[in-house]
């Protein structure tokens, strides 16, 4: 089975603080690019507004699971952290497995949803989509019994991201797509990160950490936009 | 680079701030770089969203930019921001 705690007892909960802010950030990137579709009527802001609402719903089911494993762990934990760890894994195996596939099949969905808005083939046929969704439920499924393929695949997807984004950069050399290439490279790396954390927890926290500073970075470009003035 | 249609009913808008906020049809129809036939769409289309408003002359009439145009105008340019940003 796999390890569903990975995180240092100390750390329980402020994890869960973290996705909270990366779930508002992205949740704020979807709602200001699904009002610049009803103002423009281009889909392009649709479809990127629904791929970060995707991934704000993906960070929520994430904070939703993990707090109710963490609960259990805490209630549990007189038992030694490695039997608490199991006990509070066992009842609620079932629950933690769906949220977890959940959690993992949003954020993958919602990261090719960017990679196909950014690199304009939103029309690509329905073919070559529906191909690209069922690799996508793929290595979620896959990735609840080993991690690494939900990494590596998301550090994929973002790898692409930020190339684009670079591409982007050269073009127009503005700070605001220099800030989105920094906060998309930052999102890549915690992903990577995160692939160790499974032997060595610290490497868990990291992670955590590397990825809030992708989502403020994000939100520092956000906060730029909106302060646009004529 | 071709211009959709909103960056037109940008142009549009901004043509007439930058005339001081009211502008004659004649000079819009110039900044906007339009054909006769697609200014009138387009006059029609902004002054049915309340965009801008036909101030009638002693002889002829203006286009003033309404409260609305000019808060469609900024959303405009934090739209252009957000899609510079991203690199939509």
């Amino acid at each position: 089975m796999a390890n569903f705690i990975l995180s240092p007892a100390w750390f329980l909960g402020i994890d869960a603080g973290f996705e909270v802010v990366t779930m508002a950030v992205a949740a704020l990137i979807a709602l200001t690019s699904y009002k610049f579709y009803k103002i423009s009527n281009m889909k392009k802001y649709f479809y990127f507004g629904v791929a970060f609402a995707m991934l704000a719903t993906a960070f929520a089911t994430r904070v939703l699971t993990n707090l109710i494993i963490y609960y259990n762990f805490i209630e549990q934990n007189s038992f030694g952290i490695a039997q608490a760890v199991h006990q509070a894994v066992g009842p609620a195996s079932n629950f933690f497995s769906t949220g977890l596939l959940g959690y993992r099949l949003l954020t993958l969905t919602a990261l090719l949803g960017i990679y196909l808005v950014l690199s304009r083939k939103a029309k690509t046929s329905k073919s070559v989509k529906g191909l690209l969704m069922y690799f996508v439920l793929i290595a979620s499924v896959f990735s609840t019994q080993v991690t690494l393929v939900f990494h590596l695949t998301a550090a994929a997807f973002l790898f692409f991201i930020s190339m684009m984004t670079l591409r982007t950069y050269f073009r127009n050399k503005s700070k605001k797509t220099k800030q989105t290439l920094a906060a998309f490279t930052l999102l890549m790396f915690s992903q990577l990160i995160f692939i160790p954390a499974i032997y060595i927890p610290i490497a868990y926290v990291v992670a955590q950490v590397v990825q809030l500073a992708g989502f403020i970075t994000m939100l520092f470009t956000f906060r730029k936009v909106k302060n646009a003035k004529n | 680079m071709r211009r959709t249609r909103i960056d037109i009913i940008n142009d549009m808008l901004l043509a007439i701030v930058n005339k001081g906020g009211a502008i004659k049809p004649t000079h819009l129809l110039y900044k906007s770089n339009l054909s006769h036939t697609l200014m009138k769409e387009y006059v029609a289309e902004l002054t049915a969203k309340k965009l801008i408003e036909e101030q009638p002359l002693k002889r002829g009439k203006n286009f003033t930019i309404t409260e609305k145009g000019r808060k469609f105008s900024r959303e405009y340019k934090k739209m252009k921001e957000f899609q510079e940003a991203f690199g939509l």
